[in-house]
């Protein structure tokens, strides 16, 4: 049994992504915990001491490389005390409480085996999860930012790039807050899978394409792709039927979109195209 | 002149002047494409109109659009940028929507597209 902790409730804008944990345990052998956020907060205001490794010192202001450090140690705790395989954050309650965010924490987790996605967003985590446990695979929690249909093509963007997957990084602020630490990572060009599960955890969808490039605009989260979808698949899913918001951007080289599917398939879910 | 009326949602947290100049633009270009009148109004003459559309402005409107829901008419369409998280939400939404089994789709990419889908479901209600 998987057990994955839900810190918070999911973010009031994710009006589409609440999941029955019954279902969840049934389908999938993952257990849901809720813990309050306020464990989080005090867990993080209550200590004051803590540095991140050298590495990171000179590559942004050193009060919030070390405030993000607390985020980051206090959800390891979390994690060990309540026995989490992964988690999800409702992250913005930490901008008004804690003046930063959990960016760069959910980076170095994932970076390092930990399924971590924000925003409380329990089927991008549940999707997370499933990536890393039937495919082994790191995956990014990303918004569908913008879609060129005449090209087949749609930019991805967010703040929490998996270090692990970036080819280089830098740190800027998070973008909606314009504070704490967000990652501005490069992505390799290289083929990916684009996945998620419904809310209803009865579909999901699997699309195939390649990272083009790298963007580097203002507007956007800041970690930015534009992702070339196969031919095999259509960019008018996100505009037509979409399953929800995020969707995790996995590297592949190989068969695993095939193993996904047939793992999901052989659990009763259905593919929509 | 076919007339649209918009309906916009936004969230406070982001820089409305820059919006409402992001939405003038889009509008003009849509009326030289399509000949049609586009007004932005409020949520009370949004049905007054051949075509009704709410824009979703930025990210973070997605629990707003909740609030207007039961007021809202099918097919519920939903114009949106590509800055601000604005496609995010429209996603965020139109899966909420979908799941409750009401209509919906995003309009969204090229102003081309976009024109040509406004004027495509505008033809469907002429029909």
């Amino acid at each position: 049994m998987t057990r994955l902790g839900v810190i918070g409730k999911p973010s009031d804008w994710l009006i589409s992504s609440d999941v029955d944990y019954k279902k969840a345990k049934e389908i999938f052998g993952i257990e849901l915990i809720d813990i309050d956020i306020s464990e989080l907060i005090d867990g993080i205001n209550s200590n004051t001491c803590a540095s991140f490794p050298n590495k990171f010192q000179n590559l942004f202001d050193k009060a919030e490389i070390d405030k993000a450090y607390l985020i980051f140690k206090e959800l390891i705790k979390i994690k060990d005390n309540y026995m989490l395989d992964g988690l999800t954050v409702r992250c913005f309650d930490l901008l008004d409480t804690v003046h930063s965010t959990s960016c760069l924490a959910f980076s170095i987790l994932n970076s390092n085996g930990i399924t971590a996605t924000c925003e409380g967003d329990i089927p991008s985590m549940i999707s997370m999860d499933l990536i890393r446990k039937v495919i082994n695979k790191e995956s990014f929690q990303a918004n569908p930012s913008r879609i060129y249909t005449d090209k087949n093509e749609i930019v991805f963007a967010h703040c929490t790039l998996p270090l692990s997957m970036s080819e280089s990084y830098k740190f800027d602020t998070h973008f909606e807050s314009g504070i704490g630490i967000g990652i501005k990572g490069e992505m390799f060009l290289k083929d990916v899978i684009i996945f998620r599960i419904s809310p209803t955890l009865d579909k999901f969808v699997l699309l195939r394409g390649h990272i083009k490039e790298n963007l580097h605009e203002k507007r956007l989260c800041r970690t930015q792709i534009v992702v070339d979808i196969d031919k095999e698949h259509s960019v008018e899913y996100f505009l037509k039927r979409p399953l929800g918001n995020h969707h995790l951007i996995v590297y592949t080289d190989n068969n695993d979109a095939n193993v996904l599917r047939d793992y999901l398939i052989n659990v009763g879910l259905t593919e929509i195209k | 002149m076919k007339v649209v009326h918009i309906y916009s949602i936004y969230s406070t947290l982001h820089n409305k002047e820059f919006m409402d100049s992001n939405t003038s633009e889009l509008l003009n270009s849509l009326k030289t494409i399509t000949n049609y009148e586009y007004k932005v109004v409020p949520f009370n003459e949004l049905y007054q109109a051949d075509l009704s559309l709410i824009l979703v402005s930025t990210g973070g409107s997605e629990a707003y659009f909740k609030e207007i829901e039961s007021k809202v008419m099918e097919p519920i369409i939903l114009l949106t940028f590509g800055n601000d998280n604005s496609l995010a939400a429209s996603l965020e939404i139109l899966a909420y929507i979908q799941r409750k089994n009401m209509k919906g789709e995003i309009l969204h990419g090229s102003k081309e597209y976009i024109a040509k889908r406004i004027m495509n479901l505008m033809e469907d209600k002429d029909d």
